[in-house]
This record gives structure tokens, C-alpha cells and sequence, in this order.
């Protein structure tokens, strides 16, 4: 097998000095790395700030906000731009700082329609997702606050209303996390999950001092509290099903969390994150009843048996082998973690034999995606980074803002760091938090949203050079849900196969990636689609050319021989 | 963790800097950090406090050397005509001039830390050329998360010792918390070739060779090493791990029962081979493996602190107490004697019940004769050790060092009492009594001392004492024991012979 870059990095660096040897291997590799992430913000006129709300007290729920969600809002087939924003915590003046949604003005700048659209929600945001909970063919907004949740029903005129009362879907006042919109219980309607972090209150704040510095207190101060499954009544109404489901049977410290359909057997299950717990991977029986396996999936712990803090997850099917992998951030001290899946439900942490990089080690990691950024026929990674506390006067290998890292797919199952060889936007040192991935000029590559802890969010432009091919497919369900969530879709190009499913919520917190982007590299075509909906139910599409998007309805292909 | 009542017949651990990575590393093993120090937040007090406690640059330890029952400054009873004693040395009656607090000295976070920072500065400003001092600063550091200063100071300590493997071992470890694996492998590669052969090395280098992902080469590294190290749990688990990660499932699951089979207290180890029996097919018994893994987690709870890289006072305050005591070592090597025992003074004021402290400054004190203080520091550390029959015979020492024979005998007869059983304490006091010509007593005792654990040194003992009372047949008899056990391999638990003309109760009930 042929050395990638840092293996020969690494056989430069017995020959030569270090210094000298990262200086000539990362010039080599400069000039080779075919992704280029430039950093857009200042002309993106995205003026959003988000702010954590506390003035130095260390509340637990400051140092986790918050996520964000790339959707077409308005349907006009580009991606707009919705941030969480924090609320003034407790003795902390200030505010009000509205949650923020900026349309998609399609030259790469964007426009705050924050008040028009009614999406100003004033509570603590920490996580969001979209789905079309009501099938009226519009992308609705859910908000897990901390606090009171909100969900945001689209009237389709580029407005939202307020149906949280109507739907039943507060979810009281706790602290929230990650949420997603799935089909639990196959009756063809989207559910909804809510993951659910610590009892934090006022009254039970932990007060860590050291110093003169108020650090952010663990979980493992607080009890962990169970998450909650609304199921979808059908008529705009929800009712908490999380009980009879079985997704309270446990109780963690809930962050990101990602659905899907990781056992293959056509229903949708639920990874969630838990922060200095086992992880819960939730799985589904098909009609809307989950048992947590996640220490006999091979996903509670890392390699070592270790709880991490995890933080944000996404799924994609790294290695082309069929089967959607699992990736998870941490806290520092912590690596990121790569779950291979095996089949048959099993999975392995490949992180290091993926060659994830362990330069990621020091760091608190957070947002995340598969992304193919090169559409060279692979998924990249992309990883975001920063702490929540000042942390570089007590350890000198990490700070409270760090650049964020890119691992390239190198195609033979294997990532390089291409970080600081892809652009200016890699470049950015933040304290970064939810990460969103979707193609905001579609042109057919992926660019990416950061939103960045106290400060103003990353807006990066894919200017890769052109020359591999794309096609991105859209998928519209009349049996199940509208926006084919839980939906498999396989794309055949000539002996290339790729794999990927419609989420709705992953990442740290966040939602992006509703239209399913396929690098072809090369090829100029893709043969043939394979949709198998929510269900198991399968259809086969006729082929189509690279470069555009595809909309693909339900019934409208094939059945599967 | 501490090793102050250490088994001399096993090689000591830190002096290669065995397990300083696994302690350090969270990553590679949470739970075992957790376990050596009970604070899970800090890998690095684990091998802080491992260094301090198993370490021992300068001067040894007497306590091994007093454990094998065998007064320092006492002569082989053969050598001795029968009847007349060894001139005992009497000096002239005085009093300590320590005194050992029994209560911990208040002090602030704050205050340790900058006591440990001075004393870490202290030795470096001094010695700037003692490897062995420039270690303890380095470890500091790394404590405090300076880890480019302690990675600094480590390659200066490499450049004074290039062969001490603990260094390159650190180095590594520091360089792996940055995030530097491929580095470290380099520097643990440099140890080979500098001539470092040892299990820690091999260990080191096959984890750092998995973290960068080259499992193949961390398993040619572990094959031979769980040859030349057949007991080292460590080296059996991060070959099976190695093995798993290889896709290997059927030998990661041996290596990981042999590991397990070694030390059946580590969790990680269940995990891995549940995982090995998962990945085979065999559902029941990766249950039963994971159920194991789930039950050794639960007795080791993430304390909710653990998160913050920022030490409590009781952390410092344990961290103080390495550093001061470790400086004191360092001193005293150096000769700065006085600086040495207010160091390890203040070691034990921080922390009255800290033995490796108290035995440290016991240690110092024989060395420049200091008995009354010397006595002082004994009396506490068997306060501290009751269970240790080393600590008794150390203390019967100095009380015979001073001249005070009857205070021997009584702290030895103490001994005897608390560990009926322990062939050691009357084959000792037996010693003594040929020492102060007590022969009828030092056969009686060496009589019980065979009687325990016949050994070919007990029964020399034992002839030494029989011609003593001028039993010659007796003598003969347990000279040919002895040679006969010289002969044949010990048995444990083997009865001894009966004696010619054994004493039918105590000298004294004559």
C-alpha cells in the first residue's frame, strides 16, 4: 500500500529535524490538497452574534450552547441560515438576544429576516432541527432550550408561528440538547426527539472557584435526566411517549445526537452523546420502541472501555462499504471517536486505524460532519473545536479558542489533517460549537457554518478547484414523510457505491445536510439511484447526469426485483 | 501506591518507568489512574505520586535490607566464639531533637502549590546538572499542565542520563498529552537505540505505535516482550489490544485471558476481550465479559471534579508532599543534609501520616548516625505500619544501635506478638539475642523460627545457636538440614524435622 502524506511526513521526520520536517512535508502537501475552505464572514453580512448569557459564573448550560440549522426556509432552493442564541443567565445583564435566521440572498450574502419570519425566540438556545412535522410540504423549526422549547410551525409565506402550546411539545423547563425529527414508530408521520442534559436549576448551581476564575461545572455534578420521545399524533399534536417507548428506561447527560438507521434493518434508531457517561445508542424495533444497546453495539465506550464527554455525532459511510459509520467528539484529554460499523449491528472504534489524528487530543471537540468536501467520492470530516473556560492559564496545550481541524478522506478507509493546507477558513481560532455543512451557493460543493461560543459565527466557502463531479438528491415522501427522513438513498456510478440517509438533526446541536450530497469524482454520471424508504420499502430511479440536483418522489421509481 | 513495605525480590517499577504512561493517559486507562490515586481528575498526580513513592534515586530504602531478618550492624552468629557477645555501643543518652506532628499543617492551594513551584525551582537553580532533580521539576510541570517546560526539561534530563528509560518514558507520555504520538514514538525508538531495553520501554512504544494507528508494528513490538516479560499484565492486554485492532479477534481473545488471567482487576481489559468474543460470534461469553467490565466500573465512580485540570487542596496538598519528599531525596544525595530533613519535616507536617516521608527521613537520619531522631521516625512509621513487620525489626534496630537492648527485645517480642506466625521476627530476635550472648534464648527463638519456615538460613542459624550452648550434636543436625535444604528446592509449608534436644519451653521458664 502506498504511503499517504503523513505517513511520509512521518518518515521525514526520523530523517530531519521537526521543524525542518513539518515546514518541507506540509509545502509538498500545499500545493496537493485538492479542498479549499476560505473564510467568508466579512462579506457574508451576517452580523448574528451569539452569546453564552453568563458573566462569569460558570452555569452549566452557558459553556454547551449552542447549535444552529441550514434548511431552505422559503423554498426558493437555497439553503438559509438559522443561529440559537443564548439569553441572559441569572445575574448577568443584558440582552435580549434573539435566536437569528438569515435568508440565503444566493451571491453568498445573506440577510437577516429574523423578525419577519417570527423566529426570534428569546429562550436559551442549545439545540435545533427541522423537520415537516405536520406533511404540509414545509420544513418546520424545533428549539430545545433551556427552559421552555419552542417549535416553530412554517405558514409557507416565509413566516412561522408559535405552535409549541398546540403541539404539546414545551418538554417543561429543563436543560436541553440535541433533537431530531424521526419516524419512530413507522406510521409515515415525523416523531420527535428531545435529548435532555442535567437537572441544572438556579438553585443547584455548583460554584467552582479556582483562582479567581468561576469554571463551568461537570455533569456529574447534577443527575442526568431522561430524554423525551414525542410521538406524532397526526393532527399537529404531540403526546410524550418517552415511557412506553423505552427511551426513559435510562437517564444520561443528553448532548448532540444523531438518528438513523444504524442496525440496517429498516427502521430508524437514535445515537445520543452523553458528557462523561456511557453513550446510549437506542434501538429501534420498528413500531416505535428503542432498547438501549449501545454497550453491545460497541458504541457506549471508546477502544478502552472509557466514558467519554461526548459531545456532537454525525453518521456516513466513510470506508464505501454500505453501512453508516458513526463519528463522536469529546471533551479534551478525550479523542474523537470513529465508529466503524461491522453489520449485524456491531461496531468498532477505528479511530486510530482510520488515522484520525491525534493532534485533536488537547482539544474540547464539538460540531462535526461527514462531508465530501472534494466530491472526490469520499467523506471528509470536519471537526470543531474550543473550550468553554480560559483554560490556556492552566494547561498550555489547548485554549479556549483553537483553529478547527479538516480530516481529508484519503479513499483507502484512512483521514489526513489537512487543516492548515485548506484555506483561510481553517485558519479561524474560535471557540466553536455547532457545525452545519450544506451547499449554500450551489454550486456543488459543500461549504460550512460555524457557530462560534460568544462571538460572531464562521461562515467558510468551498473554493476547491472544479473538476470532480456531483450530483445532490432531494427526497420527497407521500407515503412517509414528506422530507424522506430515515430514507436510504444508494447511488450507483459505474463501480463507485455510495450510501448516505436523511437526518434530520446531528452534528453538535444542529441540522443540515436535508438535500444528500454525492461526490463522483470523475464520473459524469450517476447510473442509478436506490431509494429505500422509511419502512424498508425500496425503489430504483433511472440514472442521472452530474451537476444538478435531483428530486426524487415516492412512487415515482421502480419497485426493487 | 506505596511501595514503602516493597518486595525486594521484584523489580522496582518506576526505576523504569513502568505504568507511567497508563497512569497518565486517560485515554488509555481512566480506571487504573482512578484507582492508584483517588482523584480521577489527574492522571498526572498518578505519576507524580508512582514516581515519588516507587523512586528512589538516593539513598536506598534500609527497609528491605532490615526485612530480611538480619539486624544491619549484627554479624553471622558463626563467626562469634560461643558465650561472648559483640561489644554493644553505648552512646551517650540524649534526646531527639525532632518532634512528629500528629496533626496536618493547614495550608491553601494556593500555598502548596507555590512551596512545590520553590522547592521544584530550588533544585533546579542548585543543581541544574542532577538529572534525578531535574526529573522531580519536570514532573511538576507536567502537573501543572506546563508541558513544553517539562517536555524542556526532560530532554536535559536525556542528555545528562541518556540511559535512564523513565525519562524517555515521560517525555513520551508528555508529548502523547499533546497530542504528539508520532513524536513519541520517535523518542521511545531513540530509547532503544540509546540501549533502554526494558518492559516500560516496549510497552510505551507499542501504545504510542497503536495511537498513531500502526497496530501491525505495536504487535512485532509486544510479541517478544510478553516472552521476555511473561507476568506483565500490562504487555498481555496492549497486545490483545493490538490484536483487535488488527482484526484479529481469536488471539486478542488469549492474550486478553492472559491479561486478565494476570490481573483480573482491570476493566479494560474485560472490555477488550468481550469485544474480542463479540466480534467472534460468541454472544454468551462477551455478555459475561462486558457484565464483568460493567461491575469493575462501577467500583471505580468518575469523580464529578474529575473534569477540571485544575488540582483541589487536597490534590496539592498530596502533590506537596511527593514533590518536597522527592527534593529531600535529591538533597541528601547531593549532602545538603539539612535541607534534606526540613523537607521531608515538612512533608510530614503536611501529611503526618505519610510512611514513604517518615521512612525517607528515618533513612536519613541512620545515614549520619542521628539515632534519638533516627528512633523517632521508626516509633512513627510502625505507628503508621503496624502491619509491616519490617517496621519492627527497624525500630528493634536503632533501639539496639543505641545501646538499648532491652528496648529491642521488647519491640521484638511486641512484633511477635501481633504476627504470631512470622518466621522472620523470631529468626531476627533469635539474631539479637546471639548478638547480646543470650544463647539458651537465641536458640529457643531460632528453634521457632525453623519450626515456621524451615529455610537453610534458619537452620544455620539455628547450628549457630546450638553450638553456642554447647549443643554439638544439635548443631551438626541442623547443619545438615540446611545443607540438605541448600540441596533441594524449598517446599512451602514443609514440616521440620524434629530437633535433637528441643528446648521443652521458653529459656525464660527454665
Amino acid at each position: 500500500m502506498a504511503l499517504n502524506m503523513k505517513t511520509r511526513c512521518t518518515v521525514l521526520l526520523l530523517a530531519c529535524s521537526l521543524m525542518f520536517a513539518n515546514r518541507a512535508c506540509r509545502s509538498g502537501e500545499a500545493a496537493l490538497c485538492p479542498i479549499r475552505l476560505e473564510d467568508a464572514t466579512a462579506s457574508s453580512r451576517i452580523t448574528f452574534r451569539h452569546h453564552a448569557g453568563e458573566n462569569g459564573q460558570g452555569y452549566i448550560v452557558a459553556g454547551v450552547a449552542a447549535g444552529l440549522a441550514l434548511f431552505d426556509f422559503d423554498g426558493d432552493g437555497r439553503i438559509d441560515i438559522f443561529f440559537l442564541n443564548g439569553a441572559p443567565l441569572k445575574g448577568t445583564p443584558g440582552g435580549p438576544w434573539p435566536d437569528a435566521l438569515y435568508r440565503n440572498n444566493g451571491d453568498f450574502t445573506f440577510t437577516d429576516v429574523t423578525e419577519a419570519a417570527g423566529v426570534g425566540d428569546l429562550g436559551y438556545g442549545l439545540g435545533v432541527t427541522v423537520g415537516d412535522y405536520d406533511q404540509d410540504g414545509l420544513p418546520d423549526l424545533y428549539l430545545n432550550n433551556f427552559g421552555p422549547n419552542v417549535l416553530y410551525h412554517n405558514n409557507g409565506d416565509g413566516t412561522f408561528s408559535d405552535a409549541t402550546s398546540t403541539a404539546a411539545v414545551a418538554n417543561g423547563s429543563k436543560v436541553g440538547a440535541g433533537t431530531c425529527f424521526l419516524d419512530a414508530d413507522g406510521d409515515g408521520d415525523l416523531d420527535l426527539y428531545a435529548a435532555n442534559y442535567v437537572n441544572f436549576t438556579y438553585e443547584n448551581h455548583v460554584s467552582i472557584k479556582v483562582g479567581s476564575h468561576f469554571l463551568h461545572a461537570g455533569p456529574r455534578y447534577y443527575k442526568p435526566v431522561e430524554d423525551t420521545l414525542f410521538r406524532n399524533n397526526g393532527d399537529g399534536t404531540f403526546t410524550d411517549v418517552s415511557r412506553e417507548s423505552g427511551i426513559a428506561s435510562v437517564a444520561g447527560p443528553g448532548m448532540g445526537m444523531v438518528c438513523g438507521d444504524f442496525d440496517d434493518d429498516g427502521d430508524t434508531d437514535a445515537f445520543v452523546c452523553n458528557d462523561e457517561a456511557a453513550n446510549f445508542l437506542f434501538q429501534n424495533d420498528g413500531k416505535g420502541h428503542f432498547k438501549e444497546s449501545a454497550l453491545l453495539a460497541g458504541v457506549a465506550y471508546d477502544f478502552y472501555g472509557k466514558e467519554n464527554s461526548s459531545m456532537g455525532a454525525d453518521c456516513g459511510d466513510y470506508d464505501n462499504d454500505g453501512k453508516l459509520d458513526l463519528f463522536m467528539t469529546d471533551y479534551q484529554s478525550e479523542m474523537p471517536v470513529l465508529y466503524h460499523n461491522l453489520g449485524g449491528g456491531l461496531f468498532e472504534d477505528a479511530t486510530s486505524t482510520a488515522g484520525i489524528t491525534n493532534d485533536l487530543y488537547p482539544h474540547v471537540t464539538w460540531g462535526t460532519g461527514f462531508a465530501d468536501f472534494d466530491n472526490d467520492g469520499d467523506r471528509d470530516l470536519y471537526v470543531a473545536c474550543g473550550h468553554f473556560d480560559r483554560v490556556e492559564s492552566f494547561d498550555d496545550r489547548t485554549s479556549l479558542q483553537v483553529p478547527n481541524f479538516l480530516l481529508m478522506n484519503t479513499g483507502d478507509g484512512r483521514f489526513t489533517d489537512v487543516s492548515k493546507l485548506c484555506g483561510s477558513g481553517l485558519a479561524v481560532a474560535e471557540s466553536s460549537r455547532g457545525a452545519g455543512f450544506d451547499d449554500l451557493d450551489n454550486d456543488g460543493d459543500i461549504d460550512a457554518v460555524i457557530l462560534n461560543w460568544n462571538s460572531k459565527p464562521t461562515i467558510l466557502r468551498n473554493e476547491s478547484p472544479a473538476g470532480s463531479h456531483w450530483i445532490e438528491i432531494e427526497l420527497h415522501g407521500r407515503v412517509t414523510n414528506r422530507d424522506g427522513v430515515g430514507a436510504r438513498v444508494r447511488v450507483i456510478s459505474g463501480d463507485a457505491v455510495q450510501v448516505d440517509e436523511v437526518h434530520s438533526g446531528r452534528s453538535y446541536q444542529s441540522h443540515s445536510g436535508s438535500r444528500l450530497h454525492f461526490g463522483l469524482a470523475q464520473k459524469v454520471r450517476a447510473d442509478r439511484i436506490e431509494v429505500r424508504w422509511p419502512g424498508g420499502k425500496t425503489e430504483i430511479f433511472p440514472g442521472a447526469a452530474s451537476g444538478q440536483l435531483v428530486r426524487l418522489f415516492e412512487g415515482a421509481g421502480s419497485p426493487e426485483n | 501506591m506505596s511501595n514503602s513495605s516493597a518486595d525486594p525480590s521484584k523489580p522496582n517499577d518506576a526505576e523504569s518507568g513502568r505504568k507511567t504512561l497508563r497512569d497518565r493517559n486517560v485515554s488509555l486507562r481512566p480506571l487504573r489512574t482512578i484507582f492508584l490515586v483517588g482523584i480521577a481528575a489527574s492522571p498526572l498526580i498518578a505519576l507524580l505520586l508512582t514516581y515519588v513513592f516507587l523512586q528512589r534515586p538516593t539513598p536506598p530504602s534500609d527497609a528491605e535490607s532490615t526485612a530480611q531478618a538480619k539486624p544491619s550492624e549484627s554479624q553471622s552468629p558463626e563467626a562469634r566464639p560461643a558465650g561472648r557477645a559483640a561489644p554493644v555501643v553505648s552512646p551517650a543518652p540524649r534526646s531527639s531533637t525532632v518532634a512528629l506532628p500528629s496533626i496536618a499543617a493547614p495550608a491553601s492551594a494556593e500555598q502548596l502549590q507555590r512551596e512545590s513551584e520553590a522547592a521544584a525551582r530550588d533544585l533546579q537553580s542548585r543543581y541544574p546538572n542532577v538529572a534525578e532533580g531535574l526529573h522531580v521539576v519536570a514532573l511538576l510541570h507536567a502537573q501543572l499542565r506546563q508541558t513544553t517546560e517539562a517536555e524542556k526539561i526532560w530532554r536535559k534530563c536525556l542528555e545528562l542520563s541518556p540511559r535512564r528509560p523513565e525519562y524517555y518514558v515521560n517525555l513520551a507520555t508528555t508529548q502523547i498529552e499533546r497530542g504528539e504520538s508520532a513524536a513519541a514514538v520517535a523518542t521511545l525508538r531513540q530509547s532503544l537505540a540509546a540501549g533502554c531495553k526494558s518492559e516500560a520501554i516496549d510497552y510505551h512504544l507499542a501504545l504510542a505505535l497503536m495511537k498513531v494507528g500502526d497496530c501491525a508494528e505495536a504487535e512485532k513490538i509486544l510479541k517478544p516482550a510478553v516472552g521476555q516479560y511473561p507476568d506483565s499484565a500490562d504487555c498481555w492486554l496492549a497486545l490483545g489490544e493490538s490484536q483487535l485492532k488488527l482484526g484479529n479477534a481469536a488471539d486478542a481473545e488469549a492474550s486478553l485471558r492472559k491479561a486478565i488471567a494476570l490481573d483480573a482487576s482491570s476493566a479494560t481489559a474485560y472490555f477488550a476481550l468481550g469485544n474480542a468474543c463479540a466480534r467472534q460470534g460468541k454472544t454468551q461469553e462477551a455478555t459475561q465479559f462486558r457484565e464483568a467490565f460493567a461491575k469493575l466500573k462501577d467500583k471505580q465512580p468518575i469523580a464529578a471534579p474529575e473534569r477540571f485540570q485544575v488540582l483541589s487542596a487536597d490534590e496539592w496538598r498530596r502533590t506537596a508532599v511527593a514533590v518536597l519528599s522527592e527534593a529531600a531525596m535529591v538533597h541528601a544525595s547531593q549532602g545538603d543534609v539539612l535541607e534534606s530533613e526540613r523537607l521531608l519535616l515538612r512533608s510530614l507536617a503536611l501529611n503526618p501520616m505519610n510512611a514513604a516521608a517518615c521512612n525517607a527521613l528515618a533513612g536519613l537520619y541512620k545515614r549520619v548516625g542521628m539515632l534519638p531522631e533516627e528512633r523517632v521516625a521508626r516509633r512513627r512509621l510502625l505507628d503508621l505500619e503496624p502491619g509491616n513487620v519490617a517496621r519492627y525489626i527497624e525500630l528493634a534496630d536503632v533501639s539496639s544501635r543505641q545501646g538499648e537492648a532491652e528496648l529491642a527485645e521488647a519491640t521484638m517480642k511486641l512484633a511477635i506478638a501481633n504476627h504470631p506466625d512470622t518466621a522472620v521476627l523470631y529468626a531476627a530476635l533469635a539474631q539479637w539475642f546471639v548478638q547480646w550472648g543470650k544463647a539458651d534464648k537465641a536458640r529457643w527463638y531460632a528453634q521457632e523460627a525453623v519450626r515456621r519456615q524451615p529455610t537453610a538460613d534458619g537452620f544455620r542459624l539455628l547450628a549457630a545457636t546450638c553450638r553456642l550452648t554447647g549443643d554439638q550434636a544439635g548443631a551438626d543436625a541442623a547443619t545438615a538440614e540446611s545443607e540438605k535444604l541448600n540441596r533441594e528446592p524449598e517446599e512451602p509449608g514443609r514440616q521440620p524435622p524434629a530437633s535433637p534436644q528441643t528446648p521443652a519451653a521458653p529459656p525464660e521458664a527454665r
